[in-house]
């Protein structure tokens, strides 16, 4: 049981690219995806920036290389998903082969909610979306397309839901039920979620501002993140270790995040505990950082517990390029913490200026290079006080 | 390693709530079978009721009463599994805000329409830090939170996890998934079951939950996974939602002969409905006996000792095993 788990692909498209490569190219580049709607139906069409996947669904369907017969069996979830699962499935069976037990472990917060609204925006008596709407709907779709039905299942956990995919897809493995699993999460942008956290009052107008003293909310966004994971001792070749990981949770709020930062402490502690891992081996964390008053000032004060004022590791949010994409942020956020390790580069944080007065805390501005990157975390919380931490290791 | 349900709770349209396996089944002629409400003020303060849609009433009402009943505070993992989650805030909240134009709806229902809003809300009722887990897989939901909590206790990450089933159904929501192809021929239903899992000694062992994702199932292999055969199986628990529901025919085909209990017709259908028959079969094998009015084929077990609980909707199907240990 006690195997060691190792990433052996990954896939991703958001705002800022439709695979990794082209994601990588742009965050070394400054380049954000948060831009004025194009896509999604909503009055508050000119009011809003958001990090949409800049193509419409049926360029989506061409991209992939699929025409479906009833664009209805197809919510852009399910499209989102496969385009990442696909890109992350492939990489690993051009590294190690094919194999025999191959499951999904998704997520997704609102599954496909994108054509619920539709329907009830119609008012039609067409209750097909009945099929779309449930979360595991994407899920299943991506395990028939790729068939990896072995196991499939889906977690919703809200916003730290793809981290949680990925600690059930680990055990999975790591207990030998599953051969090879693919790991992480998805999610359209959507009225239903726009008007929702529009109606929590923590949507920033303009671009997003992790860890700043005048930030302001979040850029609601979408895409999807996948990993494969695999047994060390089965794969030839691996991109890295999966070397920690904890979900705890804060016990404080629905919504909201304790001041002190228990459950995010919580989480980096125990995923530090599983690596083996001291508080000074961390080369970079990918944190949560929304840009919402709450959630920053709750993680950067967990964080200075967890390292002492002085000793908090070269951090970012990549939401400032991608916005948050929900269930999807962590798997999205995994993927480029896979990379930060494999290519020895941290990004960026974009749109920082001051840091938030009770922290002093200051997130990396630069793409930093020529530093070996050897242990990154990565941190997703979410509504109903879920916390989750996950470690990659070289 | 054994594991154990240490305690077993089940609110849905039969008097299941803190009692036995009911011995009168209560008819219903309504559209769907709601549950049977239990006294929600005994757990849960009445201004954080007043906030609470039916299926955060059910699971966390079901989860304290399995929680007092095993006499653990805090367990060290909450694991649920739902299907459609609070379907009740999620079509309020859409409806509103289509209503509305957008125009600022209240964000009441938005915050309680996430699917982790039970666990979330057991997590800050109970002070429980620990681990907190929501699967939403359809018809496997629940198994999958099973499956979940068994690595978990596996892997001495502790040794009392709450794990549970729950869906509601209300009139707006029924009136749609009525429409749903796979339930066609099945009275629908809602509920809750919750157990505590723990590696600690009790009289009912949880042997195993399989996913299978296959149209049929080849039950010699299954049951040989587990080292055993038919003839160790001393009743089913089968899935059928009524005498018409072709789609167990091979199930009770190879179990022919064996005490055979169901019970959707009784609760009805829903997407973590197994969840009631687990309940169903830890009753039985602590009680040693079943009343008659739940069994399917008139055949009675002399002596319950082993359990096959399974569960199949299209492709997605599971069995659950349990047994007893003599304490």
């Amino acid at each position: 049981m006690n195997q060691s788990v190792v990433v052996t692909g990954i896939g991703v498209v958001s705002s800022i690219g439709l695979d990794a490569q082209l994601c990588f190219k742009s965050l070394l580049v400054k380049q954000s995806g948060i831009a004025p709607i194009r896509y999604l139906e909503t009055v508050h069409k000119n009011e809003f920036i958001l990090g949409e996947v800049k193509l419409s669904n049926k360029e989506m369907e061409s991209y992939l290389g699929i025409s479906f017969a009833n664009n209805n069996k197809y919510s852009r979830t399910t499209l989102l998903a496969i385009i990442a699962a696909r890109e992350a499935y492939e990489m690993a069976v051009n590294a190690n082969g094919q194999k025999n037990r191959v499951g999904i472990v998704s997520s997704t917060t609102v599954g496909g909610m994108d054509i619920t609204e539709r329907c009830f925006l119609n008012e039609t008596d067409d209750y097909s979306f009945l099929l779309t709407h449930p979360c595991g709907d994407s899920t299943k779709q991506v395990a028939d397309y790729l068939s990896v039905n072995t196991y499939y299942t889906t977690l919703n956990t809200a916003c730290s839901s793809g981290t949680n995919a990925l600690i059930h897809g680990a055990r999975l493995i790591k207990h030998g039920l599953l051969d090879r699993v693919i790991v992480g999460g998805v999610d359209a942008l959507t009225m239903f979620t726009l008007n929702g956290f529009n109606s929590l009052m923590i949507l920033d107008k303009e671009p997003c501002k992790p860890f700043d003293l005048n930030r302001n909310g979040l850029n609601l966004a979408e895409g999807a993140g996948y990993l494969v994971l695999e047994r060390k001792s089965e794969v030839s070749s691996f991109l890295c270790h999966l070397a920690g990981y904890e979900n705890a949770n804060d016990a404080y709020h629905q919504t909201a995040s304790s001041p002190s930062g228990d459950g995010a402490f919580m989480s980096m502690m125990g995923a530090l505990n599983m690596a083996k891992l001291n508080p000074d081996d961390v080369d970079y964390i990918n944190v949560h950082g929304t840009g919402t008053i709450n959630n920053d000032l709750s993680e950067g004060t967990a964080m200075i517990r967890l390292f002492g004022k002085d000793k908090v590791p070269v951090f970012s949010s990549t939401k400032s390029y991608t916005g948050h994409t929900l269930a999807a942020s962590a798997g999205i956020e995994a993927v480029f913490s896979v990379m930060a390790i494999t290519e020895d580069v941290v990004y960026p944080n974009l749109n920082f200026n001051k840091p938030i007065e009770e922290l002093g805390l200051i997130p990396n501005c630069e793409v930093l290079r020529g530093k070996r990157i050897k242990n990154v975390m990565s941190n997703s919380f979410g509504f109903g006080g879920n916390n989750s931490t996950v470690i990659f290791s070289k | 390693m054994n594991l154990y349900i240490r305690s077993a709770e089940c609110i849905c349209a039969q008097p299941t709530f803190g009692n036995k396996l009911p011995n009168e089944l209560r008819e219903n002629n309504d559209d769907f079978y709601s549950c049977i409400q239990p006294d929600y003020k005994k757990y849960i303060s009445s201004n954080i009721l007043r906030r609470m849609s039916p299926i955060i009433r059910n699971g966390v009402t079901c989860s304290l009463s399995a929680l007092t009943q095993a006499e653990i505070n805090i367990p060290d993992a909450i694991i649920i599994g739902t299907a459609l989650g609070c379907i009740k805030d999620t079509t309020s909240f859409l409806s509103q805000l289509i209503n509305d134009k957008e125009e600022l709806p209240n964000p009441t229902s938005f915050i309680q329409s996430t699917h982790n809003t039970i666990a979330g809300q057991l997590a800050v009722l109970l002070s429980c830090k620990s681990y907190n887990f929501t699967f939403s897989q359809m018809h496997n939901s629940f198994e999958c939170a099973l499956l979940d909590a068994t690595l978990l206790l596996k892997e001495m990450k502790g040794k009392n996890v709450l794990v549970g089933g729950v869906d509601e159904l209300i009139p707006v929501v029924f009136n749609m998934i009525k429409n749903y192809d796979c339930y066609s021929n099945s009275k629908l239903g809602e509920g809750a079951g919750f157990f505590v899992l723990s590696t600690e000694k009790s009289a009912v062992c949880l042997d195993g939950v399989k996913i299978i994702n296959n149209c049929e199932v080849d039950f010699d292999k299954e049951l040989n996974h587990f080292s055993l055969s038919k003839n160790d199986i001393d009743m089913v628990i089968g899935g059928n939602t009524s005498d018409a529901d072709n789609s167990y025919n091979s199930f009770s085909n190879y179990f022919e002969n064996i005490p055979y209990v169901w019970y959707k017709p009784f609760v009805g259908e829903f997407g973590t409905v197994s969840s009631i028959a687990l309940w169903i079969g830890v009753k039985a094998i602590e009680e040693q006996s079943v009343p008659l009015c739940w069994f399917r084929n008139g055949i009675m077990p002399t002596s319950i000792r082993r359990i096959l609980i399974y569960n199949k909707k299209g492709t997605e199907q599971s069995i659950m095993l349990i047994s007893r240990k003599k304490l």
